[in-house]
């Protein structure tokens, strides 16, 4: 796991390159338009956005039953199901497996669960070569670094950091920073991965109970390359992933790309439901903590079809950068996931946040996010974390509570202002004034001039 | 107890049955074309990357001379196609397709074990032959017309596969095919 402190403090780090900064918000900013752009094609928009969470409400509220369904029918169609508890147990059974076929290399497509579940590591350690053929994914692979969106793995990357990394990894042209050139040399690097590994590990974007299959979309086509050349396809997905049939499908196939990125569709949707001739095929059903949020206040994040808008709109994310949030999901669902996985640990993610909620509007599943996110902040602010933060609001507090207190404060502070020096006001107690100027006082205080104002229509 | 049951116990609370169909609801006002379909299919799959030409001749002549410096060709509409061994030697692999999606650009392609799953994958270009006849205008009626569970896959494919990893730049040609044609026939 990345060392983590907290917000601020990992996204003084990101700040601090302002112009990256920069380049950052409004690379996603542009991200944004385009969902907007895609959005606005549809007149039945809005009406798609409620049948997804109508959907997904309704899955949930039977998730028991149609994983049963699910497994009946896809092992009916020759796939293997398995159940793991936790991060670990997901990573026994896949390790199980390779061992079984004597697996060496493996080829993975994007999937946040593994990365959720540590599973790259976890198999280097027991001597499996795992490369990641996503090509955001392969990038930030070879940097040694992780993804910080969960759509764009390497956004935080400008193409002289990628040229870098590939001209010491691939051996590519030192200072060549040709996007083209370097996605044609990876392509060749990759192709060479695909062809010499024994097994493929995907995601799951939805699986659907009726049909006990398992749809994967991709734009590289990485997912489908690597599961047509090898003999065994491992795909790992979260309980919620389950929808209940390939009619509702085409209703988060609307929406998943033109949410994501502002295409029409992602150019590969694919559907398994069986392994190819002298193939094996595995689905891994990983809970990880997922059935406690079933039943509580947060099951609404359940929902989430992880396609990535929620941070492309998110004027913290664009401006502080996925890595300032410690965790494998950033952005405002990943500050939810975090929370609800360990609020001690994540307890400055629920104040990353400006209540926009931006993020709720564009939501393709309508995750009710940021009123989601100001309720968890209420029982953030009663960690340890932020006992110094409670008695310092409480302070001000009694001070606009009592009139006179107030006022000799307001006078005080003027005081302060005008005759302290400048390093004793801004000493490390002052958090506001880290970062800005105090406020100048005025002249006359409004209290003051009203006062004034009163006495003369009196008089 | 196992995880299975340690899983599907934690959900106990969510095991009954449906009373009702979540699908049935499914029949709001979607966007129709009508007699535009086929230009929105064309806008659509050439904005994913993909051509689009509009011929009868479909032969495996006439649609090879629409590549450049097309080495081996495989045509899967035969009925025992010609397989290489090495599939990563074939430079042009032509489909045909039951179904396309004018929203999106997408055609329905399943391999049913006629050829292998690889042909999809590995060649750098690939031709994919539809009628007219057989775009519909959303997902929602692709679907109803698609079997999924019929043969082990069955993709949706829109264009030549693509990334914008590198600073959002998008670039032609990820993994899969670098060059997409489609051929639209009455």
């Amino acid at each position: 796991m990345r060392a983590f402190t907290d917000h601020p403090t990992e996204a003084s780090r990101f700040v601090s390159d302002g112009e990256r900064a920069h380049w950052h918000d409004r690379a996603l900013w542009f991200v944004r338009a385009k969902r907007d752009r895609a959005s606005e094609t549809l007149p039945e928009w809005e009406r798609l956005r409620e049948e997804a969470h109508r959907i997904k409400s309704h899955t949930m509220k039977h998730l028991a039953w149609y994983l049963r369904l699910f497994e009946e029918r896809a092992t009916a169609n020759g796939i293997e199901v398995r159940w793991a508890s936790d991060a670990l147990e997901h990573n026994e059974i896949v390790a199980s497996i390779l061992r079984e076929e004597g697996v060496e290399r493996v080829v993975k497509s994007k999937s946040m669960l593994t990365e959720e579940c540590g599973l790259n590591p976890y198999l280097q350690e027991r001597g499996i070569e795992v490369v990641d053929t996503d090509l955001g994914e392969r990038i930030v692979q070879l940097a040694g670094d992780t993804p910080s969106h969960i759509v764009l793995p390497a956004i935080h990357l400008k193409k002289e950091d990628v040229s870098e990394i590939f001209a010491e990894h691939m051996g590519t042209e030192e200072g060549n920073s040709d996007p083209v050139y370097l996605t044609v040399s990876a392509r060749k690097s990759l192709r060479e991965k695909f062809l010499t590994a024994d097994a493929a590990i995907t995601g799951v974007n939805f699986a659907l109970a009726r049909e006990g299959a398992v749809t994967i979309c991709t734009n590289e086509g990485n997912a489908d390359l690597g599961v047509a050349v090898t003999k065994l396809h491992i795909a790992s997905m979260g309980i919620e992933k389950i929808i209940p049939s390939a009619q509702s499908l085409g209703v988060f196939t609307r929406l998943l790309a033109r949410s994501a990125t502002g295409q029409a569709v992602t150019t590969y949707t694919s559907h398994y439901s069986a392994p190819e001739e002298g193939a094996r095929m595995v689905v891994v059903i990983v809970d990880n903590g997922r059935s406690g949020l079933l039943a509580g206040e947060e099951s609404p994040i359940l929902s989430c079809i992880r396609c990535g808008s929620c941070m492309n709109t998110c004027p913290v994310y664009r401006r502080s950068g996925g890595h300032s949030y410690g965790s494998v999901v950033p952005g405002p669902i990943g500050t939810l996931l975090a929370y609800s996985r360990d609020g001690e640990r994540y307890s400055s993610l629920p104040f990353a946040c400006t209540l926009c909620a931006s993020c709720t509007m564009v939501c393709p599943a309508k995750v009710p996010l940021h009123d989601t996110i100001y309720r968890v902040r209420k029982s953030a602010i009663e960690t340890p974390t932020y006992t110094g933060k409670r008695k310092a609001l409480s302070l001000i507090y009694a001070l606009l509570r009592y009139r006179p207190l107030y006022l000799t404060a307001m006078t005080l502070y003027g005081w302060a202002v005008k005759y302290l020096p400048r390093n004793l006001l801004y000493s490390g107690y002052n958090v506001w004034g880290r970062d800005r100027d105090m406020p100048e006082p005025a002249r006359r205080s409004f209290s003051r001039i009203y006062d004034d104002i009163e006495r003369r229509e009196d008089g | 107890m196992d995880s299975r049951e340690a899983i599907l116990r934690a959900l106990s609370s969510s095991d009954r049955a449906p009373m009702e169909s979540v699908e049935m609801e499914l029949d709001f006002e979607t966007l129709r074309f009508g007699e535009n379909r086929v230009a929105v299919f064309r806008q659509n799959l050439e904005s994913a990357g993909g051509e689009v030409i509009e011929t009868d001749d479909v032969t495996i002549e006439e649609i090879s001379s629409r590549f450049d410096g097309v080495g081996i060709v495989v045509d899967t509409r035969e009925e025992t196609p010609d397989i290489p061994e090495d599939i990563s030697g074939v430079s042009l692999a032509i489909f045909s397709s039951p179904l396309a999606v004018a929203e999106n650009g997408a055609v329905w392609i399943e391999p049913c074990g006629r050829y292998p799953d690889s042909l999809l994958t590995l060649p750098i270009a690939l031709a994919v032959v539809v009628s007219r006849k057989d775009i519909v205008d959303n997902m929602h009626e692709a679907y109803e017309r698609v079997e999924i569970g019929k043969c082990g896959w069955g993709l949706f494919l829109s264009g030549p596969s693509k990334t914008a990893d590198i600073e959002q730049s998008l670039v032609i040609g990820a993994h899969g095919a670098v060059e997409m044609k489609l051929f639209l026939t009455e």
